[in-house]
């Protein structure tokens, strides 16, 4: 075995330090640096169950809406969270912001949509609405659906509706979307409609008790009264724009509720339950879709829900610079995967995200 | 060195007795049978013979480089010392120290080195025998390597560290082969002076004996028509008639030779004889060859360098080809560069970077290995580390394979360090406006959690680098300890070690890598 000379002994050493301190650096940061500007929160009582010790990222969100990494929060034992900002980031601090910590859930994914996006997004809603109902009248407009599809199908829904109600559960849903129109502040919303629905609906019964013998006969003789007025005064206060605006945006305020997805979902699956149960509709629906008659309107309701659906969530995940966001990504990865995971948000006071996550409590700092 | 009282026989007593020795090779020729020979104190024996007839087989029985236990050797017969008498089919005899032909010194030692491992290893020798080696090599500075010193210094070199071995018999292998006529009566005269003055009968190996035979007392000739040792004067004229008569007419046998029946192989353990005690180490002869091999194999700026490199290219190159080169890299990126990164961590720290230090340093030091053992075994240092009672077993098998695991751990995390460091390097260059806290935090998310001392897999970064390093060079050292005959057979050696070692480099990480992406994919999948 050959021997060193001081040289490469003196060589071996350097190289063995430069990889030691190369690999510190590495690993653990820039020797140069001061360590991660750290500071410690009282952990919110949701989180508990959530192991520990156990970190999530933390991000930043920039004017536009896209979300930066600056740091980890780490969730210690003792209802304690810890965040840790990366110290080679001159840009983030603590001071005029507040940190929030997020469930990785829907509502999280819709507070991080930028306000500009949300109103895109309400765009296209209402574009979509709009969509399904021309095709829609478009459709049962048609003689073949008169004669053909339009009884049947209405007996199945209308049995389908009845036998929701005799759901135990609608009683739940009934008290909990009471409690959210009032907590949504429902009776400003009625407030603001009623100046403008009363007139047109003032008029509508106006001409619906002015007598008339059509009238008189259809509601003596028959037992009818021609609704018709109050129908065509219903339809003006929907499309009126303020209305519209005013209800698109209450609309938005319950969809940020949790329990309005709970909600939805429990009506939607009791319905569908009692819909699907129904032996006649899958027959009729496969007669329906299979029918000619319909092929283009189909054709046309299809290509466009899928443009649309692409469009919201485009809306939903990408920020102003055309790219996706990697936080709105990992929110919904982990909704996808149902997992339990957190993130962290440094809000600027003041900034648009500071509005749409106003409703997160901040972080309460524990002083040493 | 320390000394003993003088206890040396009177000149001309005899010391060794070989009574009825028969040898058998593996393939089963008889070389010798029933063979009686003696050998007194201070005399000067010439052992003569054709090639092949054994003379060397006859030095190496007696010197315990081979025994009844070797494969295939089948030897019988009795040899008498001090008192004591051996079956030499069940004991392994050391009764002569061996000067090697080409001198078997040991290259990474200096003089003194090679003088002191022989006397650590070995009883005190007297004073006369300490006298005798000073005066041998008083013309040689001892604190210059073995490799320095001209042939005829290297050889008394060899000649007095056989000296302090301490045996009862000194054989010289060849001595004057390669010396010139004035340096072959030199070499006589010293060889003569030396038996007389330290009272021990030398055995010389010659084939060109002319200017050697007048300093003997008798000669020794192996007759292989007879399987017999025939005593002659020491007279060259009648020494080269008897081998002429026996290139003459081989396959004629004399009145008295039977058909010779080669001994039933020993069936019990052969004993290291009473002649000598085992090997016995040294923790400074420890320490030493560790270090060297240490140097060798870890240390050395090449093997650094060597690591260094193949960790530059681990860092750089997966980091950007993954980063530069992603398919759709402007849609992708923000969706899975935090996976991506803590993909490539995992590639790079846990499996990249332990399998190119492993091939790099098992491809570098597999061959090291292989040409240091293959080059002591073809220079006889191996023989002659088992005949001064230095235990090569430790000093060279132990240390290799205490150094390659040492080297193991060593580079691996100077590999992982460096890997890590230019993976950070690349990313921040190709993502300047980033932070490399950020790159931090999600390179590392899901292999070194915040908290935790080690990264986690370290135990599969150990499970993997260490036993495919020491399993090379222990592949190196089986192939570096084959018997070797020529420099190609080194080569050869040295070839074989790469390629069963590389082999095995690659199996072993393969497989492990295999198993541990069994346990890390479900692991991964919770934390996900």
């Amino acid at each position: 075995m050959r021997r060193g000379t001081p040289l490469t002994y003196l060589l071996t050493v350097g190289i063995l330090v430069v990889s030691g301190l190369l690999g510190i650096w590495g690993f653990r940061g820039s020797p140069l640096l001061d360590t991660a500007d750290a500071k410690v929160f009282a952990r919110p009582g949701w989180t508990e169950g959530m192991a520990t010790p156990s970190s999530y990222p933390a991000y930043r969100l920039a004017p536009d809406g896209t979300a930066i990494p600056v740091g980890r929060a780490v969730l210690l034992d003792g209802d304690r969270v810890e965040m840790r900002l990366f110290p080679d980031l001159e840009t983030i601090s603590y001071a005029d912001s507040r940190v929030v910590l997020l469930e990785t859930d829907v509502k999280a994914l819709w507070s991080l949509v930028p306000g500009a996006s949300k109103d895109e997004i309400a765009g296209l809603g209402e574009r979509l609405i709009g969509v399904m109902r021309d095709r829609f009248v478009a459709m049962v407009g048609q003689p073949a659906f008169v004669t053909d599809y339009r009884m049947p199908l209405q007996a199945i829904v209308e049995d389908a509706y009845v036998r929701m109600w005799q759901d135990p559960k609608m009683h739940l849903i009934g008290r909990t979307v009471r409690e959210m129109f009032d907590q949504s502040d429902g009776e400003r919303l009625a407030a603001a409609v009623l100046p403008v629905a009363i007139p047109k609906l003032r008029r509508a019964v106006f001409e619906m008790v002015v007598p008339s013998w059509d009238a008189m006969h259809d509601l003596v003789v028959e037992g009818k009264l021609d609704t018709r007025p109050l129908e065509r005064a219903a339809a003006e206060v929907l499309i009126d724009p303020e209305v519209h605006r005013l209800i698109m945006r209450h609309l938005f305020d319950i969809a940020e509720d949790e329990r309005a997805w709970r909600v939805g979902a429990m009506m939607a699956d009791s319905f569908l339950d009692a819909l699907l149960a129904d032996p006649r509709l899958e027959p009729l629906v496969d007669r329906m879709l299979g029918d000619p008659r319909f092929a283009r309107e189909l054709r046309t309701l299809e290509s466009e829900l899928s443009a649309m659906s692409m469009a919201v969530f485009s809306r939903i995940v990408e920020r102003n610079n055309g790219r996706p966001d990697t936080l709105a990504v990992r929110v919904i990865r982990y909704i996808l995967l149902n997992r339990r995971r957190l993130v962290a948000l440094v809000v600027k006071e003041g900034s648009p995200a500071a509005r749409e996550l106003s409703r997160y409590q901040p972080l309460i700092e524990i002083r040493s | 060195m320390s000394r003993i009282p003088e206890g040396r026989p009177a000149a001309g007593t005899p010391v060794v007795a070989v009574e009825k020795l028969t040898i058998a090779q593996p393939h089963g020729r008889v070389l010798l049978h029933e063979a009686n020979f003696s050998l007194a104190a201070g005399e000067v024996v010439i052992l003569a013979g054709p090639s092949g007839s054994g003379k060397s087989t006859l030095v190496n029985l007696l010197s315990g480089a081979i025994s009844a236990a070797d494969e295939g050797w089948r030897i019988a017969g009795h040899v008498s010392f001090g008192g004591a008498r051996v079956d030499m089919s069940r004991e392994r005899i050391t009764l002569g120290g061996v000067v090697f032909q080409n001198f078997a010194l040991f290259d990474e030692l200096t003089v003194g080195q090679n003088l002191a491992i022989a006397a650590d290893h070995n009883a005190a020798v007297g004073s006369a025998l300490i006298a005798a080696i000073d005066g041998l090599l008083k013309d040689v500075d001892r604190d210059v390597p073995v490799n320095n010193c001209s042939g005829g210094q290297r050889q008394r070199v060899a000649i007095a560290r056989t000296l302090l071995g301490n045996h009862p018999v000194l054989f010289l292998d060849e001595p004057n082969s390669g010396l010139d006529v004035s340096a072959s009566k030199r070499l006589a005269e010293l060889i003569r002076s030396l038996s007389t003055e330290i009272g021990v009968p030398v055995v010389i190996i010659a084939h060109h004996y002319r200017h050697l035979i007048d300093v003997a007392d008798r000669v020794l000739m192996l007759d292989p028509r007879r399987h017999a040792l025939v005593e002659l004067p020491a007279n060259a004229l009648r020494l080269e008639r008897e081998l002429q008569a026996i290139e003459a007419d081989p396959d004629a046998a004399g009145p008295d030779a039977g058909a010779p029946i080669a001994p039933d192989r020993a069936t019990v353990a052969v004993a290291a004889g009473p002649t000598r005690s085992p090997a016995i180490w040294r923790m400074g002869w420890t320490l030493r060859f560790l270090a060297g091999y240490l140097w060798e194999l870890c240390f050395s700026p090449s093997a650094l360098l060597f690591v260094g490199l193949g960790s530059v290219i681990v860092g750089f190159v997966t980091t950007w080809f993954i980063f530069q080169y992603l398919p759709f890299r402007d849609l992708l990126l923000p969706i899975i560069h935090s996976d991506a990164l803590a993909g490539v961590a995992f590639a790079e720290l846990r499996v990249l970077a332990p399998l190119t230090t492993a091939v790099l340093i098992a491809t570098r030091n597999t061959a090291l290995i292989g040409a240091d053992i293959g080059h002591k075994v073809y220079s006889d240092q191996i023989k002659a580390m088992r005949n001064l009672n230095v235990p090569h077993d430790i000093y060279l098998t132990g240390a290799v394979l205490t150094a390659s695991a040492v080297a193991s751990v060593v580079l691996t995390l100077m590999s992982e360090c460096l890997t890590g460091w230019v993976a950070m390097v690349t990313w921040s260059y190709i993502f300047p406006e980033d932070s490399t806290y950020m790159w931090r935090d999600q390179y590392f998310q899901r292999l070194w959690p915040p908290g935790q001392l080690l990264m986690d897999g370290t135990d599969w970064i150990a499970a993997k680098a260490i036993p495919s390093i020491v399993g090379a060079a222990g592949i190196a050292l089986y192939f570096g300890y084959k018997p070797k005959s020529t420099v190609v057979d080194i080569n050869q050696s040295i070839a074989q070690a790469l390629i069963w070692g590389l082999s095995f480099v690659l199996i072993w990480q393969s497989v492990l890598t295999l198993v541990e992406f069994k346990f890390v994919s479900a692991r991964l999948e919770t934390t996900f």
